[in-house]
């Protein structure tokens, strides 16, 4: 059996899967949400940040390596809820947590689910501007290919999209608050010592994006919304 | 501390065997010591329904005093009650109040099949140790204490593994009935011990596919087994066992 055989065919090694692609994403979040903040600075910050950005050496490289982190990550997991399912068919009829529930052990499904329709409208929305069909922005309907920028104020006008957003933030702050420290455990580095520790920093990192990308889409919820916006 | 007695009403599973639907049977108790264990508590009931002609609930003990393992039930959603570090037979109704209705249940797991009432199959346990919870090499007959020096920090790590009694709990707590803190502390117990380092490979890559085939579900770091565990059995044997893996893949 090849290494690659045996990780993907034993329990251990799907966890392993799951923590290492968790631990992508969780860098890719932080750089996202650390970008973004040029959206609080203004028009002009932003739109450098982006080009700087895709100019990069290897940016298109590093894109894919993150996009095939989140798919494997999606795919085992939801290979893994069903095996789990399986593996209890009759459920109890009474079952408390021992006292160990946190928020977010306890609803990893939920805001998975959640986060997966939110990455799939998000690149609709924002990285392939189809939805909203991105002839409908101003500029472009004056004739000049919209920016961005234009794509997300036009879009953050809308307070339906910004509260699906702000369920976005809440979600994925959520979410990490157990997979950051979850992935450690799961690849083998867990020490009594760290983990208090390393728990406490998994729920600070969770807070910090839920709050950050809240702040980020009320602020542009109001930016979009102001009179006279520049689209 | 005086003793007491108390009202409490059991709803206990009732199922004939494995291929019939079970059901809950509710059992009213009177009079019940606060010094009787969960188990004679329930052969109070037994004895009840044996006066009235009927069947007796089947339910697994041996020991009766936490060290064999046999005993296990989920009690109000708990693997083995609400108190902690304990197994079901060294629970106390004293845990309990007047006037409580107790819900027990049976272990849940498709690796767990029910045979009657609140009576499991775990022997997939067993083919799990089978399957290379062992040392080959022959020890001889009862060596000298210290004739094998063990660093104390791992001597302590095995022994802390060691207690595990194999109850099933961590299999039942787990919201995926994964059997990974059992086949953990069996793993870490013989890799922390120079005896156990001939099939230290071997021996995590086996008992994690037997436990894999079996279908028991996939740990995703509730803690829920931890929390419940009546020897205490840290979850650090579950980050040991998959530092084991990956070792193992080279
Ligand atoms: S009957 Fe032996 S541990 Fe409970």
């Amino acid at each position: 059996m090849t290494i690659l055989s045996s990780v993907f065919g034993s329990s251990v090694g799907k966890k392993f899967i799951v923590g290492i692609t968790g631990l992508a994403i969780c860098l890719f979040v932080l750089m996202h949400f650390l970008g973004n903040l040029n959206l609080l600075i203004g028009k002009e910050a932003f739109l450098d940040y982006a080009k700087n950005l895709h100019a990069l050496p290897g940016f298109v490289a590093i894109e894919l390596l993150f996009a095939s982190a989140f798919l494997v990550h999606i795919a085992m997991t939801i290979k893994l809820i069903f095996e789990n399912k399986a593996a209890r068919p009759v459920d109890y009829a009474v079952k408390k947590s021992a006292g160990v529930k946190t928020l977010g052990s306890a609803t990893t499904m939920i805001t998975g689910i959640y986060l997966l329709l939110f990455l799939v409208f998000h690149l609709l929305n924002i990285k392939f501007a189809i939805i909203p069909s991105i002839d409908t922005i101003p500029t472009a309907i004056a004739g000049v290919t919209p920016n961005v920028y234009e794509v997300i104020s036009y879009s953050f006008k809308n307070l339906g999209l910004v509260l699906f957003y702000i369920g976005g933030a809440v979600c994925v702050g959520i979410h990490i608050s157990h997979g950051f420290q979850s992935s450690f455990q799961s690849l083998g580095l867990n020490s009594p010592k760290y983990m208090p520790l390393l728990r406490t920093i998994s729920n600070l990192f969770g807070v910090l994006v839920a709050i950050g990308y809240t702040v980020i889409s009320v602020f542009m919820f109001i930016v979009a919304n102001m009179k006279g916006a520049t689209l | 501390m005086g003793s007491s007695t108390i009202n409490v009403t059991l709803k206990v599973w009732r199922q004939k065997n494995a291929e019939t639907k079970g059901e809950f049977e509710t059992y009213p108790i009177n009079n019940v010591s606060t010094d009787m264990s969960f188990l004679e508590a329930l052969d109070t009931v037994n004895e009840q329904l044996l006066q009235q002609g009927k069947e007796p609930i089947a339910f697994d003990h041996d020991c009766r005093e936490g060290i064999c393992g046999m005993c296990g039930a989920m009690v109000d959603g708990i693997a083995h009650g609400p108190d902690k570090a304990v197994t079901l037979c060294q629970t106390h109704m004293r845990s309990f109040h007047n006037g409580d209705t107790i819900v027990v249940e049976p272990w849940r797991a498709k690796a767990f099949p029910i045979i009657k009432d609140l009576v499991t199959d775990r022997s997939a346990f067993d083919k799990i140790i089978a399957s290379g919870g062992y040392v080959s090499v022959s020890t001889g007959g009862v060596p000298d204490a210290n004739a094998i020096l063990i660093p104390k920090k791992d001597a302590d790590l095995a022994m802390d593994a060691a207690a595990c009694i194999g109850c099933g709990a961590c299999v039942a707590s787990c919201p995926n009935a994964s059997a990974m803190l059992f086949v953990s502390a069996k793993i870490s117990h013989l890799s922390h011990l120079p005896q156990g380092q001939v099939e230290r490979k071997e021996r995590a890559k086996r008992m994690i596919q037997t436990m894999d085939d079996l279908g028991f579900g996939n740990c995703s770091n509730h803690r829920e087994c931890e929390a419940v565990c009546p020897k205490e059995i840290k979850l650090e044997n579950i980050a040991t066992m998959n530092r084991e893996f990956a070792s193992s893949l080279f």
